[in-house]
């Protein structure tokens, strides 16, 4: 109801003679224009006195739908003006574009003894100051297209309330990906992302060895791929810098350098036809949703939390979250996210002995002593177990001799490593510091980590020191292949580095050294990682400030829209405490290529409010069920047209017996995790099965879902009646929503009380002579309507007697119905009858069915 | 009884006759309630008529009645003073839909002609 009629209006609705004033304010952009049909007018601003004929008010409901959905009316309004003169109305129209013409209706009346009455004061545009005289009825704009006819000089308007505006889609097409980015309601977790299309991404198709110094790329054009004419690409774990993109389809590169020396990043290695290949320095970027947002993550590779580097852009529009140099990488084995390009292996890795025996002083030797490359080294079909140790033997020149003998180990070294591959072209890198000590040799041999080796292993080479020193030495094996080496299905890497010191001039061949400390640092092969980004997920929002109320939700996309100063606060902000109290929430995303009209109906009905337009304001209430509600005003026969009371119940068909909620998408409005049912049996037995299932993919509450399905189901369950009456300007007040009674002695029917569900109002004027009637709909309560005697003069007698039958209701409009012909039959003793309502004698209620 | 337009006169050999009917109309909408009452809106004004019933009008005053008709006051397009029988001017306009004089006998005519008095 509205509250906000001044005090002059309120007292001329019911008097007799009143004097209505219709007046139309124009805002165009250089001006306003007032126009109205009556000379009463004054104003020091333009003002024409063209209007033919007010036309009728009307908010268009599609009253079978009320319940299923159609939850924001459109009012309507149509005006003919005259058009003629000199400076003729429509002239300001046709240079402008109608669509963002605003129009404001007003009304007032000629207080007794006026002649005159001031326009009312339209600053600023954006609130109507409070009147002293003017009500403003609704804000409006005009509809595309305008009328004109040049035979009647008639300017047809049609003009509609602010909802026109809720064109907009409610998300923004991104020009980079042609994508619609949903919109997160609440909090959402899991939200999938997009691959940015940019991302530059290509493969090779030819093996590229350690060497190689071009590389092919499979059918790709590099530079439409988006790589530069020179740069650094990422192969694998190798960082490869190129200087020019050739071939006639720009798909091979001039390799400048292999295997930048970058930490994190390999030697130059093997790589296989389908390498994916990326590019360096470019951050990788995926897209989710609209933003920004305040709080997005954390991110989910493949399901899995991940931990590799990434920057989440909330403050973008979309959420975008960035990989630095290739998109998330995931071990193979069990999908665990790869923290880094390189794992380091303990010392706890290494767990057994390893040593050699040199079997027999056949065995070659080296020119300096050493067991050299022919023995053992790449011979696969060699075993060996060994125990570490470190012999450390100055001065002795002869350890040919003393090596054939011993049990230890010869002044090799050797590290080894288990490493688990699954793919044959392995490539690894290792570093480790040697570092001499040639005291106590023996005492260290406890300290020594120990390793074991089973399997093949293979040399490397050897490096020569010519002094004593620290040693710090890199071996890289680049290009051996796993099946050269090794044909058993064991994985195991025999990494072999040999140390000499060769004391100078002599013939002795070895010194031991000792290994104090190493560090291993494995790279993994691609094939113990893949690039994972198929199933990029984010969190967006706060988790902890839980859902949002669905209130606040249909207030942002009403600022969304731009009319967020129209939102009258009262109405709203009831609303938003009634679903606070109630525990009412959204949690979800929203497709951002839904209009914003489109999306205020799903939103209203998935948390059942209904949105309607007047006085210039947006209002909201939320749905219920009225029966016991104190009505918002009582309308007796006086307030009513004779003759116009009209009955007409809801097509059988439209009503919903069976209805079912889905709700808890898993992902954007499709795959409902769950869902409720509930039925009423009896009207499931009246009128037959009737289901009714909606979706609601913002609803992730159980509790909340179940209301919502059994408020659907009480409201629906049963054909609703629709009474529509004419009611004179004392109807003004009332809107959308209210609930009211109407009480007549008009055939004998006495009481309906209902929720006002659409209303017409037909202007009355100067020129149309019409009185100012609304043309009411209310929707009653969902069983009949209890007809009521109003004495004992309908009845012939109680307790036995025969109660005549007479025609009591007469129903028009458009479903006839059956009366049946038994009642129930109840005399009123004190206030057994109808509670709070009204105190009568007798009580009828009688079926009346449908088709 | 003449009418008068700016330089434009006419004067009337052959006046109005009797009934003269002088018909007002008050501009108001009226709606019957459910229980019985009426329900008003009163717009403020009512329309205050003339009806000239001419018979037996001369030729000449026909021609001159015609031709103020279609020129001078075209209609209902132009107002013009029009003093009745007893000398009391108003500020009229000419709303038949037709101008239709019957030629009643030989040269002469009889016809009604409504003028509406402006507000």
């Amino acid at each position: 109801m509205r509250s906000d009629l001044p005090q002059n209006f309120v007292d001329e609705l019911t008097k007799q003679g009143r004097r209505p004033i219709q007046l139309l304010v124009f805002y165009f952009d250089s001006r306003i224009v007032y126009v109205t049909d009556t000379d009463k007018v004054t104003t020091s601003d333009e003002i024409y006195y063209i209007v033919e004929d007010w036309g009728s008010l009307s908010s268009v409901t599609d009253l079978s739908k009320i319940g299923k959905g159609q939850n924001q009316p459109t009012k309507t309004y149509s005006i003919s003006l005259l058009n003629y003169g000199e400076n003729k109305f429509s002239e300001i129209f046709f240079d402008r574009n109608p669509l963002n013409v605003r129009v404001d209706l007003y009304q007032a009346f000629l207080v007794d003894g006026a002649t005159h009455i001031k326009a009312p004061d339209c600053f600023p545009t954006n609130k109507p100051k409070v009147q002293t005289d003017w009500v403003l009825n609704d804000v409006f704009l005009v509809q595309d297209p305008i009328q004109y006819e040049e035979s009647s000089g008639l300017l047809k308007l049609d003009l509609v309330s602010l909802n026109q505006y809720a064109n907009p889609y409610i998300g923004q097409l991104d020009p980079v990906d042609n994508i619609f980015y949903p919109v997160v309601i609440g909090a959402v977790s899991k939200v999938p992302g997009q691959a940015d299309p940019a991302n530059p991404m290509a493969s090779l198709a030819q093996h590229l060895d350690s060497t190689g110094e071009t590389i092919v790329i499979a059918d790709r054009d590099m530079l439409v791929a988006g790589f530069p004419e020179s740069g650094t690409i990422l192969l694998n774990f190798e960082l490869i810098s190129y200087t020019a993109i050739g071939g006639d389809d720009n798909n091979e590169l001039t390799i400048d350098s292999r295997g930048l020396d970058v930490a994190g990043f390999s030697a130059a290695a093997r790589h296989s036809i389908g390498d994916p290949i990326t590019l360096y320095g470019h951050e990788y970027i995926y897209t989710f949703s609209q933003g920004p947002v305040d709080q997005a993550g954390p991110l989910y590779v493949d399901g899995e939390l991940y931990d590799g580097p990434h920057t989440i852009y909330a403050d973008r529009n979309p959420i975008q979250v960035g990989f630095p140099n290739r998109p998330p990488i995931l071990q193979v084995d069990g999908a665990q996210p790869m923290e880094s390009y390189q794992q380091e292996l303990v010392s706890d890795d290494w767990t057994q002995d390893y040593w050699y025996v040199r079997q027999s002083s056949d065995e070659p030797c080296s020119s300096a002593g050493w067991i050299n490359d022919d023995t053992g080294g790449e011979d696969p079909s060699v075993y060996v177990q060994g125990k570490y140790a470190s012999y450390n033997r100055p001065g002795n020149t002869s350890l040919c001799t003393w090596y054939q003998y011993s049990t230890f180990m010869p002044g090799h070294n050797r590290v080894s490593d288990f490493s688990k591959l699954n793919q044959l072209d392995f490539y690894y890198h290792t570093q480790f510091v040697n570092e001499y000590d040639y005291d106590k040799c023996e005492d260290n041999i406890a300290a020594f980590p120990k390793f074991d080796v089973s399997g093949g292993w293979f040399n490397t080479g050897w490096q020569t020191h010519e002094q004593l020193e620290d040693v710090e030495e890199i071996l890289t094996i680049t290009d051996k292949t796993w099946a050269e080496l090794y044909s058993s299905p064991q994985w195991l890497v025999l990494y072999d580095h040999q140390v000499q010191e060769d004391v100078s001039g002599e013939a002795g061949c070895r010194y031991g050294s000792k290994i104090y400390n190493y560090q291993l640092t494995v790279y993994y092969t691609w094939d113990a990682a893949v690039i994972n980004d198929a199933n990029i997920t984010l969190d967006i929002g706060d988790p902890a400030a839980g859902p949002a109320n669905p209130i606040d939700t249909i207030k942002w996309v009403f600022s969304k829209i731009g009319v967020g100063s129209f939102i009258d606060l009262v109405t709203f902000d009831a609303a938003a405490q009634w679903c606070a109290d109630k525990g009412y929430g959204f949690s979800g995303l929203v497709p951002g290529d839904e209009r914003c009209r489109d999306v205020l109906n799903d939103l209203c009905r998935q948390c059942r409010a209904a949105i309607y337009y007047n006085a210039g304001l947006i209002k909201i209430y939320m749905r219920e069920d009225f029966t016991n509600k104190t009505p918002d005003g009582v309308f007796p026969e006086s307030k009513v047209r004779l003759k116009s009371i009209k009955i007409a119940h809801q097509k059988i068909t439209d009503i919903a017996n069976f209805v079912s909620i889905r709700y808890d998408p898993a992902s954007l409005n499709i795959d409902f995790q769950k869902s409720y049912s509930t039925s009423d049996e009896n009207s499931i037995q009246k009128y037959g099965l009737h289901d009714y299932v909606f979706d609601a993919p913002l609803i992730i509450d159980d509790t909340m879902a179940i209301d919502l399905a059994d408020h659907y189901l009480e409201e629906l369950a049963e054909p609703d009646f629709y009474i529509t009456f004419d009611a004179y300007m004392e109807f003004f007040s009332y809107e959308q929503g209210d609930i009211i009674e109407i009480v007549t002695d008009y055939a004998n029917i006495h009481i309906f009380k209902g929720e006002i569900v659409n209303i017409v109002r037909r202007h009355g004027s100067g020129k149309n002579t019409s009185i100012n009637l609304f043309t009411v709909t209310i929707r009653s309560n969902k069983f009949v309507p209890p007809i009521v005697f109003k004495s004992a003069e309908a009845l012939s007698v109680l307790d036995g007697g025969v109660v005549e039958s007479r025609p009591v209701l007469f129903l028009t409009g458009v479903e006839q119905a059956n009366i049946a012909d038994h009642g129930e039959f109840t005399k009123c003793v004190g206030d057994s009858c109808l509670g709070a309502w009204y105190d009568y004698d007798y009580i009828m209620k009688f079926m009346v069915c449908g088709r | 009884m003449k009418f008068e337009l700016d330089t434009y006169v006419l004067n009337f050999k052959d006046p109005a006759q009797y009934p003269a009917s002088r018909p007002m109309q008050k501009v108001q909408a009226v709606d019957r309630k459910a229980n019985g009452e009426l329900e008003v809106e009163s717009f403020d004004f009512s329309i205050q008529s003339r009806v000239l019933v001419f018979e037996d009008m001369s030729e000449e005053d026909y021609i001159a009645l015609w031709d103020w008709y279609d020129n001078i006051a075209n209609g209902a397009a132009n107002t013009f003073k029009f003093t009745d029988e007893y000398g009391d001017q108003f500020d009229v306009r000419i709303v038949d839909d037709f101008f239709n004089f019957r030629e009643t006998s030989l040269k002469l005519y009889s016809g009604t002609m409504t003028l509406e008095i402006v507000q």
